[in-house]
């Protein structure tokens, strides 16, 4: 058999398989039935990632994690200690996944990975930032608060309010020369120590009434401060009124 | 006067239209194109000719799916590259990276080299000769520019990579040419 009589033989045998109908065109709606699960599952997988990416700002933000850094290096390592980091490696690796798909169901490999890479990454961040500042968890909690959300409600549920390793949030109450007691987010009473190495700013006058962020070690049912910072603006308002209204 | 040939697009739209048989015409023309492309990228010509058959097996099947404004030649070649990639992950003896690291950084778009007819020819002797010393990610798009005429756009379009890494990889590969034949002379 020559090479040129191949191409003959492979039409005849192609056409006689079409012919006697062993292979057909599939029809065009399964073609955009597929791309519309396609887009349905791509958005529903970009809708959970902001979602994900959103409530880890949020419940670092709820928490006081953003505060942490001002304690300096002690407030770092409780940070470090303290962060969700499972959620966090957990919403990499979807972020991961959607970009595989991305890049092979889209025209997106026309781009370097880089650039698709840092742009997924831009815009769930941005996303994520947006969420703090307009208080769409704040108002999802409140809602759950309510009547349980379906399937992410019990994620609002499980909002601890004092879950940051050695950092304690409340408010100020009868204040004495060496101690405090801390009304925590819950109500609950604290007591804690002031020492003489208590790192305090000095532009900070501690009295009774202000919302505080407080690092330090419990020790027989007390807390010796390692660093108090005040809490001002929305965060402390936030605090003021969780404790008030004890949501 | 003889009537113009008639381009791939049109004969796609007339098999969905029913006229089966014009899908011979898409065989003949791109049976020995395909079979030149796999037997170059697999480095063998083992199968082949039951791999160009499930080629136009799938054409077939999945014709409503091309975008008829779109170029046919691309859409066919995309199809092949699969078949082919899938046919070197099964014999697993020159196996694929799983991550390049050169989709990951954009490249300076390298031109297309308007290479003169007789170094082109040349080129195309050295990558008979010594293609199959070449890494399979710089062999392929050396076969698509040079042994199937095609462009940087559509290399890019069937290889699924940005247009500037198909430039890079043409370049980096003509290099290792350039090197395994030890004839610099000729590039």
């Amino acid at each position: 058999m020559t090479d040129q009589k191949l191409p003959e033989n492979m039409k005849e045998k192609i056409l006689r398989e079409i012919r006697e109908k062993h292979i057909a065109i599939k029809p065009k709606w399964q073609f955009v039935l597929k791309t519309i699960l396609i887009i349905f599952i791509l958005s529903i997988v970009a809708f959970y990632i902001l979602f994900h990416t959103s409530f880890l700002f949020y419940s670092l933000h709820h928490n006081g994690s953003l505060f942490l850094p001002q304690f300096g290096m002690s407030g770092i390592k409780r940070l470090f200690w303290s962060f969700p980091w499972l959620w966090a490696i957990a919403g990499i690796l979807l972020t991961v996944i959607f970009g595989i798909i991305i890049e092979n169901k889209t025209r997106a490999y026309r781009f370097p990975l880089l650039y698709t890479v840092l742009a997924v990454i831009i815009v769930v961040t941005l996303t994520g930032v947006l969420c703090v500042i307009l208080p769409i968890h704040t108002t999802l909690r409140k809602i759950n608060a309510g009547a349980e959300i379906p399937i992410i409600g019990p994620l609002y549920n499980g909002l601890p309010e004092n879950e940051l390793f050695q950092t304690y949030i409340g408010e100020v109450s009868d204040l004495q020369k060496n101690s405090f007691t801390l009304i925590n987010r819950n109500g609950q009473a604290e007591t804690i120590y002031l020492e003489p190495q208590t790192d305090l700013p000095n532009d900070f006058q501690l009295e009774n009434g202000v919302e505080v962020m407080i690092i330090g070690e419990e020790k027989a049912g007390c807390v010796e401060a390692e660093g108090i910072r005040a809490l001002y603006g929305g965060y402390g308002q936030e605090i003021h009124e969780r404790i008030h209204n004890n949501q | 006067m003889a009537e113009p040939e008639k381009t791939d697009e049109q004969i796609v739209k007339e098999v969905i239209a029913g006229q089966v048989e014009a899908f011979g015409v898409l065989v003949q023309r791109y049976e020995d194109k395909l079979k030149r492309y796999g037997r170059r990228f697999l480095s063998s010509a083992e199968g082949i000719e039951d791999i160009a058959q499930e080629i136009f097996i799938s054409v077939y099947q999945n014709l409503k799916s091309f975008d008829t404004g779109r170029r046919f030649s691309p859409w066919i070649y995309r199809i092949a590259h699969n078949a082919f990639v899938n046919t070197l992950k099964k014999r697993a003896h020159d196996p694929l990276p799983f991550f390049n690291p050169d989709v990951l950084f954009p490249h300076p778009i390298t031109p297309e080299r308007p290479d003169r007819d007789l170094e082109r020819k040349e080129i195309r002797e050295l990558l008979d000769k010594s293609l199959q010393k070449l890494p399979t990610k710089y062999r392929e798009p050396l076969i698509l520019f040079y042994l199937q005429e095609l462009d940087y756009i559509s290399i890019a379009d069937i290889m699924h990579l940005p247009v500037s890494t198909v430039g890079v990889r043409i370049s980096r590969g003509r290099n290792m040419l350039k090197k395994i034949s030890n004839k610099s002379d000729y590039l």
